[in-house]
């Protein structure tokens, strides 16, 4: 109750839970909108010397061809164009003679805009390339395909997670997040706050055991980050349901009961983090030393996250025994559009649940030292 | 009662503790006294449960600590050296908080809460957050938590440590209606005119032992000093 009236941190951790999601969901958002198909108007250099290159360019979809200015490698270093497309003089002539012509793309390499745009010219260009080709050899009677002996069909047969764009990704990570951090002011006084507070020494004065008290505050602090948890969840569904995704090419695959299973499924991560939380708060001898055994946790926990989105961790059973990892794995699985066995769902719950007694069965034996709970 | 028997307890090499006994009768109001880092606080806390005594027993209303530490602290009623309270909670949810501990019946918690806070005072603040309460207010809150349970026995360490004087009447008041109870106090201080006033005996340690237990007279007498402070000097400075 006493941490319930500081109106400072209610409030802080209120506004993540409930602004985190409208956060996220807009960043995700400007990338997809910036990552979406637009029109390709493309500055052309020497267009006079391929009118029909330049024809072509204008009759595919999407592309306009417009002219590039006088110094067009100026334009591109100083930022002015993403790419310039240059045709030199030489060019029709050299088609004539049925050799190879060069053009030119000048690019930025060192924006992300540049390279992207390179990417869509350079594959018109290929496609005139293999239509002119295609021409030539028709023109002397051999069939185009004598050229391309391979044809190679791929086929995208997962789950059409791809189209997501990251929202597979941000539902589990700020719920993470929440389950983290929801109860962790609570967790971290379990002990440490107390002993600075000088209210430890009073409150064992009392005839309830040590695992009595230590627990009774884990299940404080978890319940208060699993409250922190369902608001942060039911705001997310809510705006998931909200924005019409599809029209930035994004595709949500997971129901709404996915979605609040996710949500279940990290209430074992706040009962492992908050017990973890409250041994640290017992072991530590002031909060500075809390706080450096507090960043090698959450140094932990940035790895691991890195190590569940860079590498198929899902593919290996015991993974959902592991905390957090398990959780993460589980639901960028379900929100992918997959059916996790039930298997992975009692190993995150037990995984979880279990270091965390673990962890507070310790705290609570580590208190019953003289030098705990008179340590300065 | 409270009764302790060749107390014994060290901290690595530091004798802090050695060899204490004595004892504290029910209706009376019994003085721990001895200069700083003399072994009066650690007693106390191997009194209240809070420490092991490496050798030694000690016994309240004939329960061994050791052996029934819940039994004994819910007989004691103790105002620690550090009162701890906790800031944004008020007067009225520290005792309920603390009754609670204690396993104090609801009902009962109500009356007793209520008869506490008007015999010491805290009526005008009782539903006032504690951050801002003075350092006499904390110590009656402090006070109120420890005796909440209705304690047989209450050990006290400097109740009325930066006092001023309304308040130090208070306490002293309130000490005086314990022993008129019937009920065990003992309780520290450096105040020998406090000490004069309300001891019925006096129990003084220095370098972690006993070196005199008696009636405030009997210490004057035996120290052949007319003044209760220059008789705890002549003790002390043995």
């Amino acid at each position: 109750m006493d941490w319930l009236r500081d109106r400072a941190s209610v409030f802080g951790l209120s506004a993540q839970a409930i602004a985190s999601p409208v956060v996220w969901g807009v960043i995700i958002l400007v990338g997809a909108y910036r990552m979406a198909p637009s029109d390709l108007v493309l500055p052309v250099a020497g267009s006079d010397h391929a009118p029909a290159l330049v024809a072509w360019l204008n009759a595919q979809v999407d592309v306009e061809v417009v002219p590039a200015p006088n110094d067009p490698a100026e334009a591109v270093r100083n930022g002015t164009l993403p790419v310039v497309l240059v045709i030199p003089a030489e060019f029709a002539d050299l088609i004539m003679d049925g050799q190879a012509a060069p053009i030119e793309l000048l690019t930025d390499g060192s924006t992300a805009a540049s390279r992207r745009l390179a990417d869509r010219v350079r594959g018109l260009v290929q496609r005139y390339n293999a239509e002119l080709g295609s021409l030539r050899l028709m023109a002397r009677g051999l069939a185009p395909d004598i050229t391309s002996p391979l044809r190679l069909n791929a086929t995208d047969v997962s789950p059409a997670r791809r189209d997501q764009r990251g929202l597979d990704v941000f539902v589990p990570v700020l719920l993470l997040w929440m389950a983290l951090f929801g109860g962790i002011a609570i967790a971290a006084d379990s002990t440490l706050g107390e002993r600075e507070r000088g209210s430890l020494e009073p409150l064992l004065l009392n005839p309830v055991s040590r695992t009595s008290l230590i627990a009774g505050k884990w299940l404080a602090a978890s319940s208060l980050a699993c409250v922190y948890l369902v608001a942060a969840g039911l705001t997310t569904l809510v705006l998931l349901r909200s924005v019409p995704w599809h029209k930035y090419g994004l595709q949500l695959l997971s129901s709404d009961q996915d979605l609040l299973t996710v949500t279940v499924v990290m209430f074992p991560v706040a009962l492992f983090w908050c017990a973890l939380v409250s041994f640290i708060s017992t072991i530590s001898r002031s909060q500075q030393q809390a706080q450096t055994y507090g960043g090698l946790l959450f140094m932990t926990v940035v790895l691991s996250s890195m190590a569940t989105f860079l590498f198929s961790l899902a593919s290996m059973p015991w993974i959902s025994a592991v905390p957090i990892v398990g959780q993460l794995t589980l639901s960028v699985d379900l929100l992918g559009g997959g059916h996790p066995a039930t298997y992975r769902y009692l190993l995150t719950l037990f995984g979880s649940v279990l270091p965390a007694l673990a962890l507070v069965s310790a705290a609570a034996r580590l208190l019953q030292r003289e030098s705990t709970v008179f340590r300065s | 009662m409270i009764e302790v028997q060749r107390l014994c307890k060290h901290f690595g090499s530091v004798r802090a503790v050695d060899d204490v006994s004595f004892r504290a009768e029910d209706g009376c109001v019994t003085g721990l006294l001895g200069p700083n880092g003399a072994g009066k606080t650690t007693t106390l806390r191997v009194l209240t449960g809070l420490m092991s005594p490496d050798t030694g027993t000690a016994n309240v209303d004939g329960f061994d600590v050791k052996t029934d530490p819940f039994v004994v602290q819910s007989r004691i009623g103790v105002l620690p050296d550090s009162r701890g309270l906790y800031p944004r909670l008020t007067p009225r949810e520290h005792i309920d908080y603390f009754g609670r501990l204690q396993g104090v019946p609801e009902a009962t918690l109500r009356t007793r809460r209520e008869k506490l806070i008007e015999s010491l005072g805290l009526t005008e603040v009782a539903d006032r957050r504690v951050a801002a309460f003075s350092h006499g207010e904390r110590n009656k809150v402090a006070l109120a938590r420890a005796l909440i349970h209705d304690p047989h026995n209450v050990i006290l360490d400097e109740p009325t440590h930066g006092l001023d004087v309304t308040s130090t009447r208070t306490i002293r008041a309130l000490i005086n209606g314990l022993r008129e109870q019937g009920r065990c106090v003992l309780f520290t201080s450096h105040v020998m005119q406090e000490v004069s006033a309300l001891c019925d005996r006096i129990v003084v340690i220095a370098k972690g032992g006993v070196v005199a237990d008696g009636t405030p007279d009997s210490l004057r007498e035996k120290t052949g000093c007319d003044d209760l402070e220059d008789a705890f000097v002549a003790l002390t400075m043995d």
